[in-house]
């Protein structure tokens, strides 16, 4: 039953209007976030609230089998409905039709992945057919009168499964489902550490597969216009300029003359990075029609395209001596890729997952293998934390099962193993170089404020009246802000990740800033114009930021991965940098003085020891503009880009740590404390750092405790809505204490770190081993998430079955 | 997401539904929709026709006459919720009332909704089945009264049938020795009863002299249980009463028939019966003074 | 998902139950919702002509009906049968037009398997029974398995083993009620048995 009122937590961080604080301050001020109020009332313009004349309305018919043949496809009856302008099978596609993947491994079997099928379906997303009509109600109706004839074949829906001999193959051409094979580390040292360590603790893990939920599902409205062969679509993206790139080689539309815009867009988490076949059918749709397309997918359209997330069966092995120091770790993961390869999927169960394996941990000896493998799923891609939560799991679960195996206390063996901040720059065995740190410090501040003494004795107390509380610790790492380009090259990425900023003063002394960033509810005008007032002294009201249109915007690389503020944010302050500079300059030649002299302090140009002569850097705008008066070798205007390419990925870390109290009759997990405590470097803005946190950790919470997509023998999706899939509520989430420390991160001029995916990286493990560690005495020392009432009660020792 | 094409008739009178209803096998009744349309958008249901009651004269409010509370079949949830009077008069009725859905389904969905459409995870049936209540129906042939133990057939089958229509509910008052309490455990996802428990107890000091337990969410329609109703019978409601009467909850269940789904096996969805009902006598014992 | 019971029958015999369970009006009949079941050429039948032509009436069944009739119409091995399956739960109402085919069937065994499909579902299911003599008459053994697929199964899962149970128990119910009336008939009579066993 909804509760109105919570008790417990930290006090929330209060936020501060942008008038009230003076520009010296606003770089790490709680400001109230300037996109608010239009979500907030309903005036946010989202891809479905846009209206075009002429426009029509496309649905898409997707397969009721997960694997099968299509034998035929009638649509003569569709095309003779009410409304319907035209209808489209794979047979009337004239382009090339098939998304590549971004992202090559050396053994990756690379597969066709076609846009709408031609013979073979593979999973219950693929689409068969598509109508377009005046109105959106005439569009699905048609759908019900194609006639489809459908062979259907076995399928197969977990890895193991599919990489087992007598597995149906999902891609005949390769002749089996293994996708890729991958490993990192050095094999025969960890098997001799492993061999040679007093205790060697073993553990299974299934990661399970997760449906994203973005807010707003996804949507496209597409416009060509034939007389000048230019496509404009306006779509759910996170990143419009990959996705330009992208759509225009599947629908062979030259890349100059297509624009995409992202309109307000709810929500993404990873959802919303790859370019999926149903996005690519609106554009071809339009220039077939030559109007206006819109789709707008339904939330159970969405459940069976939306890419997934997760998807490991882990065996884990960590070496530990009697003295608790770790000594190895091995990893083998098959890993679920879905039907086919989405944009970025075979990187995130290898180079974002295996380099991350060393945790907080100063551990000699690491090896991990990945497979791949298709099967009849939806096609598994980045979804919050991208391969980072699952790391993080497997090495806080078995680092407390050695903990067990040792008898030693969790935090202690933490500490044991801990790297200390004199240790960094920390080069791991799984190729990560973390830039800076203090695990410690998270840990003892996390200890302190969930009062761990005390509760130790509580919960000595409390096993005693039969009740089963329990405390569980994450200490968590993670690399985000995914760079450099060069790097992420040699590694198989088939994109740069950069980012681009773009800086331009007009004459009357404002500014409009453009990212190839891409917000999508993370307030990036809000941080973004944060950052640009304090580099350039100019009021926060005097900025504009733009972002989400190609036409607008150099090209950008988009938002995931927490990289905004690392790249994106870095980006701006270069440009701000550069035209400050070129200002400095300008405001030189005027003052007569050499620019060296010149001094540049919130917003003024002043000469140093002469404070007399200064001028502003927006009648500097003006001047640079007006190029009356400017030196001789300078160009006219007041403007910079860059395209910041970091050198490093930056590696946030905290200690997040959560109390239970479990019942073992009923099964059912109560939250008596969650304390993260986290290190994302400087913050911009403490609000939307704590925000983030929430957010990430209530996802934590989903995937410990309730979500998980299932599917049936047969690949059919029977989580198929949110009356089956359990997106936790508000009274599911825990109050939650946050608290922060700064560890500046040396790779980037803002000293940040990112913060989008840290909570949903730490909380699920802080969850698990909480509520093992209640149920130890019953015996406990593993359960699978979710962690469902009927799970932990089984596993508490409820029923026969 | 998309229903199928429809009609749409607003009736102006309870016998004008029933006809329409009559004349269109197919036609469904539709007033706050809460749960109707989830089906409809969801595809699952595409009937050819809906017939609007919603707005009907007499059939919305909550009056007390006499020793019996009478719910317009259109009240909404919130509103029987709301009322302070009911609370003290049938406690079960309005603590399943105020835990259906969330806010928005009870500012929509009705009372007489519910129980006429009977979905076996639904609050109220178990509800009015611990409260003895009565339900008006009125049908071709014209105006019946449905005793409650004989109102829920089987899943999504009640006495009302396919062609009457529910206009009301009369819910007697508990009086002074009697206490009521209606217990939950929610669905993660859906938020319907994995099991929910309705208890009224009547007592003759401390001893139980009549007992009236029924749960949701564990067979195919809200059920008594006669099991844990004999067992609690001329006991006090005490740990180790409750303990037994649980332990019997189930006991006069066909096992087979049992709900098992994604979210619950038998073997759970039993063992949470138990739990359950071992809180709502708990609560109930609490609410009479006697634990 | 996966069923499977014995329905137990008193005071008959084996050969009795398998001519009951061998005509297509009485499975008709016990199968709930039903709407008609004949036999068809092959497996893509015209349901909208076989609707159309579908007698108002059933025939009668045992045991009003001649042993004769029965044998004449009854199930064959290799044959198909159409079926119009409108399956209610509630509001709900899908409309299977399925088709069963008769994989085996020799004396005691039968076994027939079937696909029903509606406007975005389907299932595919696969049932078989098994005769034996008992004590006091005659044990059907039966099991079924069933598989959903599209909508229904995607959207209604909090439904479908219910419904399921329900189609299935309702079906057996029937079917042991129509056995037990051809056993008291045949009881009082005789005439039946003796018929009955001259066919085989």
């Amino acid at each position: 039953m909804a509760t109105d009122e919570r008790e417990g937590g930290s006090d929330r961080i209060e936020t501060v209007e942008a008038d009230d604080v003076d520009a010296a301050d606003i770089l790490g001020s709680a400001i109230e976030r300037q996109e608010d109020p239009s979500l907030l009332t309903g005036e946010a313009e989202y891809t479905d609230d846009i209206q075009l004349p002429e426009m029509t309305h496309m649905a898409m018919l997707r397969s009721q089998y997960a694997h099968a043949r299509l034998a035929d496809i009638d649509t003569s009856e569709a095309e003779e409905m009410e409304g319907v302008v035209a209808v489209f099978t794979a047979e009337d596609l004239d382009v090339s039709g098939a998304l590549p993947v971004g992202w090559d491994l050396d053994s990756l079997r690379n597969v066709d992945n076609p846009i709408m099928v031609e013979d073979r379906i593979r999973y219950q997303g693929d689409v068969l057919a598509l109508v377009v009509a005046e109105e959106r109600y005439q569009a699905h109706d048609a759908l019900d009168a194609v006639d489809v004839e459908y062979e259907r074949l076995e399928a197969v829906t977990d890895p193991s499964d599919a990489l087992a001999e007598d597995a149906p193959v999902i891609h005949e051409e390769e002749g089996t489902n293994e996708a890729f094979d991958w490993d990192i580390g050095d094999a025969d040292d960890t098997e001799a550490a492993l061999e040679a360590a007093d205790n060697v603790v073993e553990l299974d893990v299934t990661n399970q597969l997760l449906i994203p939920n973005a807010i707003e599902p996804r949507a496209v409205v597409a416009d060509y216009d034939p007389s000048d062969d230019l496509l404009d679509v306006q779509m759910t993206t996170q990143n419009p300029h990959v996705h330009r790139l992208l759509m225009a080689g599947v629908i062979d539309h030259p890349e100059h003359r297509m624009r995409v815009r992202a309109p307000d867009v709810g929500g993404g988490f990873g959802s919303k990075i790859h370019h999926y076949a149903d996005e690519a059918l609106v554009s071809w749709a339009a220039k077939q029609v030559e109007r206006p397309v819109k789709w707008q997918a339904t939330r159970t359209e969405s459940y069976l395209t939306d890419a997934q997330g997760r998807g490991h069966e882990t065996h884990g092995e960590i070496a530990v001596d009697d003295d608790g120091t770790i000594r190895g770790l091995y990893v083998d993961t098959k890993a679920n890729l879905g039907a086919y390869l989405s944009t970025f999927s075979p990187s995130i169960p290898t180079y974002l997952y295996g380099t991350l394996l060393s945790g907080q941990y100063e551990i000699d000896n690491i090896y991990c293998e990945v497979t791949g493998a298709y099967t009849n799923v939806v096609p598994v891609d980045a979804y919050r934390g991208a391969g980072r939560p699952e790391a993080s799991f497997i090495i806080e679960r078995l680092v407390n099962r050695a903990a067990d195996a040792v008898d030693m206390d969790p935090a202690e063996i933490r500490k044991k193993n801990f790297l200390d901040p004199d240790d960094f720059p920390y080069e791991t065995p799984v190729a990560m170089e973390y830039d800076s740190g203090d695990y410690h410090k998270t840990l003892e501040r996390a200890m302190e404020a969930v009062g761990y003494d005390e509760f130790r004795e509580r919960q000595e107390q409390a096993r005693e009246e039969g009740r089963y509380l329990g405390i569980g610790f994450s200490c968590y790492i993670e690399a985000c802000g995914i760079a450099p380009s060069e790097l992420v090259g040699e590694l198989g990425a088939g994109a740069g990740l950069w980012e681009s900023g773009l800086v331009r003063f007009t004459p009357s002394g404002t500014v409009r800033a453009m990212s190839g960033s891409s917000g999508h509810g993370q307030g990036h005008d809000t941080t973004f114009s944060q950052i640009l007032a304090n580099e350039l002294g100019v009021d926060y009201d005097d900025i504009e930021v733009v972002e989400g249109d190609t036409d607008a915007i150099p090209q950008g690389m988009g938002t995931y991965g927490s990289r905004s503020a690392a790249v994106g944010g870095s980006a701006l302050v270069e440009s701000a940098r550069k035209v400050v500079e070129k200002a400095r300059k300008i405001a030189a030649h005027q003052l007569e003085a050499d620019p060296e002299d010149v001094e540049f302090e919130a917003g003024e140009f002043q000469v140093a020891g002469a404070p007399d002569r200064s001028t502003s850097i927006q009648d500097v705008s003006l001047e640079a503009y007006l190029a009356h008066d400017i030196p001789d070798d300078m160009e006219p205007g007041l403007e910079a880009t860059t395209f910041y390419d970091p050198s490093n990925f930056v590696f946030p870390f905290g200690t997040h740590v959560a109390v239970v109290e479990v019942d073992p009759d009923t099964g059912e997990v109560a939250f008596e404390d969650y304390v993260a405590v986290d290190d994302v470097g400087n913050q911009i803005n403490p609000k939307i750092v704590e925000g983030q946190i929430h957010g990430g950790i209530a996802q934590g919470v989903g995937q410990a405790l309730f979500e998980g997509a299932e599917y049936d023998d047969n690949g059919q999706l029977v989580t198929g809505s949110m009356q089956d899939y359990a997106v936790p509520k508000s009274f599911h989430v825990p109050e939650m204490e946050t608290e922060s420390t700064v560890t500046p991160s040396p790779e980037n001029p803002l000293g940040v770190k990112g913060v989008g995916e840290a909570g949903t990286i730490a909380a699920p493990q802080a969850i698990v081993n909480a509520v093992v560690d209640a149920l130890e005495p019953l015996g406990v020392d593993h359960i699978e998430m979710p962690l469902t009432n009927e799970r932990v009660w089984r596993a508490a020792g409820g029923g026969d079955d | 997401m998309y229903p199928d094409q429809f009609e749409f008739h607003r009736a102006d009178s309870v016998s004008e539904a029933v006809e329409l209803l009559a004349d269109n096998p197919d036609a469904e009744l539709i007033a706050g929709g809460h749960s109707l349309l989830p089906t409809m958008k969801s595809g699952l249901a595409s009937p050819d026709a809906l017939v609007d009651i919603s707005d009907l004269d007499g059939l919305s409010g909550v009056e007390r006459n006499g020793e019996v509370t009478h719910l317009g079949a259109m009240t909404t949830y919130a509103t029987v919720a709301d009322d302070d009077d009911l609370w003290e008069d049938a406690t079960v009725v309005a603590e399943a009332a105020s835990q259906v859905g969330d806010r928005q389904v009870r500012n929509r969905g009705t009372v007489g909704g519910n129980i006429a459409h009977a979905d076996p995870a639904s609050d109220l049936p178990a509800a009015m089945l611990a409260a003895n209540a009565t339900v008006h129906v009125h049908g071709p042939d014209g105006e019946r009264s449905v005793e409650i133990d004989d109102f829920f057939q089987g899943m999504y089958a009640t006495a009302a049938g396919e062609e009457g229509v529910v206009t009301g509910i009369d819910v007697p008052e508990e009086g002074e020795n009697t206490a009521s309490a209606y217990v939950k455990k929610p669905a993660p996802a859906s938020g319907y009863a994995l099991v929910g428990v309705a208890a009224r107890l009547t007592f003759d000091g401390d001893e139980v002299t009549d007992a009236r337990i029924a749960a949701n969410g564990v067979m195919d329609h809200g059920t008594r249980l006669p099991a844990a109703e004999d067992a609690i019978e001329g006991e006090s409601v005490d740990a180790d009463a409750v303990a037994v009467a649980g332990d019997a909850a189930g006991d006069s269940l066909d096992e087979y028939m049992v709900m098992e789904d994604q979210q619950a096996s038998q073997e759970f969805r039993l063992q949470l019966l138990s739990a359950y009902t071992e809180r709502a006598l708990e609560t109930v014992g609490e609410r009479a003074g006697h634990m | 998902m996966e069923f499977s019971g014995t329905v137990s029958i008193d005071g008959t015999t084996t050969e009795e139950v398998w001519l009951a369970l061998s005509d297509p009006v009485m499975i008709k009949q016990a199968l709930p919702g039903c709407q008609f079941l004949v036999e068809c050429e092959d497996e893509d039948p015209d349901f909208d002509a076989l609707a159309a032509s579908a007698p108002e009436e059933d025939p009668p069944t045992l045991p009003e009906a001649s042993a004769e009739d029965i044998a004449e119409r009854a199930f064959e091995e290799g044959g198909h049968y159409a079926a119009l399956m409108e399956i209610s739960v509630g509001s709900v109402s899908p409309s299977f037009e399925t088709v069963v085919t008769i994989e085996e069937r020799e004396f005691p065994r039968m076994h027939a398997a079937g696909e029903g499909s509606a406007s975005s579902s389907s299932f595919e299911m696969s049932s078989g029974m098994e005769l034996a003599e008992s004590e006091d008459g005659v044990d059907v053994e039966w099991w079924a398995e069933a598989d959903v697929f599209g909508r229904v199964a995607q959207m209604g899962q909090r439904v479908i083993n219910p419904v399921a149970n329900r189609v299935v128990g309702r079906f057996f119910d029937q079917v042991e009620k129509q056995l037990q009336d051809v056993s008291t008939d045949s009881e009082s009579s005789g005439g039946l048995r003796s018929r009955v066993s001259s066919l085989f």
